[in-house]
């Protein structure tokens, strides 16, 4: 799982500064890629689930609406980053902030990916986003 | 809204997975819980976390309590009070000028007798055979000079006495003497070393054996080991002239004599028989480093040290630089000495584009700035300038070499005194060949080692 993770985030080159390598890859990949599609799967069964199946709310199932979801889920992805790090006392470095954008960039894509399946779950979302 | 069964779907499905995924993470009080539980490996005694640098200190040497606790059950002192040894204890005068052996001597006599890590101490004048002593008396006769000169006994038989006699478990001995020997015929000076290697050869296996060397103003008559051309030399003398400190016994209680009691003198010193000790080690991942490269095992604490330096780039225009703290403390205080370390602190391996090239002893700002740095007394620079294909491993190692000044203090005719002893070299020839010879198995050869390696990242 590590080297999954490792794969993933090391896309954008070796973590900086490189005397912090070890963290990066034992502790804060795991991590923040363990809570983004945690996130991910939790804020998409509260919008094709709890909101549009369950309690049936007949105004928030646009793709607007799946919009807003998919923001909400791109900042936390960024913020839980920031705050691993920081967590870790590690160096200061650039490199957290191409880190978190990166984060970002994968909640929007695994938000999409899930979405074509927990869509099909929906009643009233079954064809957001498209 | 919620009906009872869309509720219990969500309680039963739902969370469970929301949970499990967030479970997944690694929290601090993880960390910490991981590294403890990891078993310190002998290999790594001093995998420093900054978080909590004194308890995995106090772990890293249970063997060797600290010099601070350290205890000495029982400490011998023979003073030699032949005719030889007068001219460095002179009566004094009216004008009461003292020999620097005077001072430094009984400086170093009151120093232990106050000692409180020392538990039992013994005194004794070497006469034809070691007679006790008071602290008070040995201390009067070396400050008032001696009063009734005893005959010169050989050195090999003073050795062989305290070695035999005066070494039990928990003993050391320490040798106050000009050790000027001269075999009885001319012919056999050159079986001086094994004279010496003889007297101690029935003595316990873990013998060790420091030599502290000073010089001292010489105020009477000089008898030289070669008696052919001068018997004596009466009214000597205007060098300085050589005396010796041997302290004997078992290895370990040697090495920490050696640094507690035998520190801050301004002497030259030797040690033979020391056991190659582990001092605690590990590679600093922010000290003063240069290049890209990272400790690989440093686990999951950020800053944390270890012995696994993977190197990502490092070429001979832009090399790649690590630092290894070491803590020396427990060592004699030769080979505390930044100069002596960087002339001697070798790199063993199978590359040559690691070397040492910076030893430096901790800096007050490097003590008190609170990171794993704190934790040691000597910083080593290491810089490597080619990345490796492989593992490979290195030793940071100190051989156990017979240090320069015993030649220059040693002379082969003493007719003419100098600050040199006839034959000096031979009798510690003799000493490295037993002692190098009898701890062959645990790497005798080395003052202490440190094992590293370098790798691809």
């Amino acid at each position: 799982m590590k080297g999954f993770f490792r794969a993933l985030y090391e896309v954008i080159g070796s973590p900086q500064p490189s005397s912090e390598v070890p963290v990066y890859r034992e502790v804060i990949f795991p991590n923040i890629g363990l809570l983004n599609i945690g996130i991910t799967l939790a804020l998409l069964v509260l919008f094709y689930l709890v909101i549009n199946r369950w309690m049936r709310v007949a105004t928030f199932s646009r793709p607007s609406h799946w919009s807003i979801m998919l923001l909400v889920n791109v900042i936390i992805a960024f913020i839980i980053v920031i705050a691993q790090v920081k967590g870790q006392n590690v160096v200061e470095h650039s490199y957290m902030y191409w880190l978190a954008l990166l984060n970002a960039i994968y909640a929007a894509l695994f938000f999409f990916l899930f979405s074509l399946v927990f869509r099909k779950l929906s009643v009233n979302a079954s064809t957001t986003p498209f | 809204m919620f009906g009872p069964m869309r509720i219990s779907f969500f309680v039963r499905h739902t969370l469970p997975a929301a949970a499990l995924l967030l479970a997944g993470c690694y929290s601090r009080s993880d960390i910490d819980a991981g590294q403890s539980d990891k078993p310190s490996s002998p290999e790594a005694p001093a995998t420093q976390s900054p978080a909590q640098p004194a308890p995995s200190k106090a772990a890293a040497k249970p063997a060797t309590p600290s010099t601070g606790e350290a205890r000495f059950p029982r400490v011998n002192v023979f003073l030699e009070v032949s005719g030889s040894m007068q001219g460095f204890m002179p009566a004094s005068g009216a004008d009461a000028r003292t020999t620097q052996f005077q001072q430094q001597v009984s400086e170093w006599l009151s120093g232990l007798e106050r000692d409180q890590r020392v538990a039992q101490r013994g005194y004794f004048r070497i006469a034809d055979r070691p007679l006790t002593d008071s602290y008070k008396a040995l201390s009067e006769t070396v400050r008032r000079g001696i009063s009734q000169p005893a005959k010169s006994t050989s050195i090999p038989a003073i050795l062989d006495t305290v070695a035999n006699r005066y070494l039990g478990e928990g003993t050391v001995s320490v040798i106050i003497s000009d050790f000027i020997y001269s075999p009885e015929r001319a012919g056999d000076v050159p079986y001086i070393n094994t004279d010496i290697a003889d007297a101690l050869a029935h003595s316990r296996q873990d013998l060790a054996v420091s030599v502290y060397g000073f010089t001292s103003d010489f105020k009477g008559t000089y008898y030289p080991a070669m008696k052919g051309r001068v018997g004596k030399v009466p009214n000597c003398c205007a060098e300085p002239i050589p005396y010796y400190m041997w302290v004997l016994g078992p290895a370990e209680l040697v090495g920490r004599f050696d640094a507690t009691l035998m520190k801050g003198l301004q002497g030259e010193q030797a040690h033979f028989g020391l056991p190659a000790l582990e001092v605690p080690n590990s590679v600093l991942s922010r000290f003063q480093r240069k290049g890209s490269w990272f400790v690989a095992d440093a686990g999951k604490q950020a800053g944390a040290g270890g012995h696994a330096v993977a190197i990502e780039e490092a070429s001979a225009q832009e090399p790649a630089e690590f630092v290894v703290g070491l803590d020396l403390a427990q060592l004699p205080e030769l080979f505390q000495a930044p100069a002596y370390l960087q002339k001697n602190l070798a790199l063993r391996g199978n590359t040559t584009e690691a070397k040492v090239v910076k030893v430096e002893a901790a800096t007050e700002a490097a003590k008190r700035s609170g990171g794993p740095e704190a934790a040691y007394t000597h910083f080593v620079t290491v810089r490597v300038t080619g990345k490796p294909r492989s593992k490979q491993d290195l030793t940071l190692a100190l051989p156990a070499a017979r240090p320069t000044w015993v030649e220059k203090w040693t002379t082969t005719d003493d007719s003419r005194p100098g600050s040199q002893t006839f034959a000096l070299s031979r009798q510690l020839d003799g000493l490295q060949k037993l002692l190098a010879g009898r701890q062959a198995g645990t790497n005798a050869a080395d003052v202490l080692r440190v094992p590293l390696s370098v790798q691809p990242d």
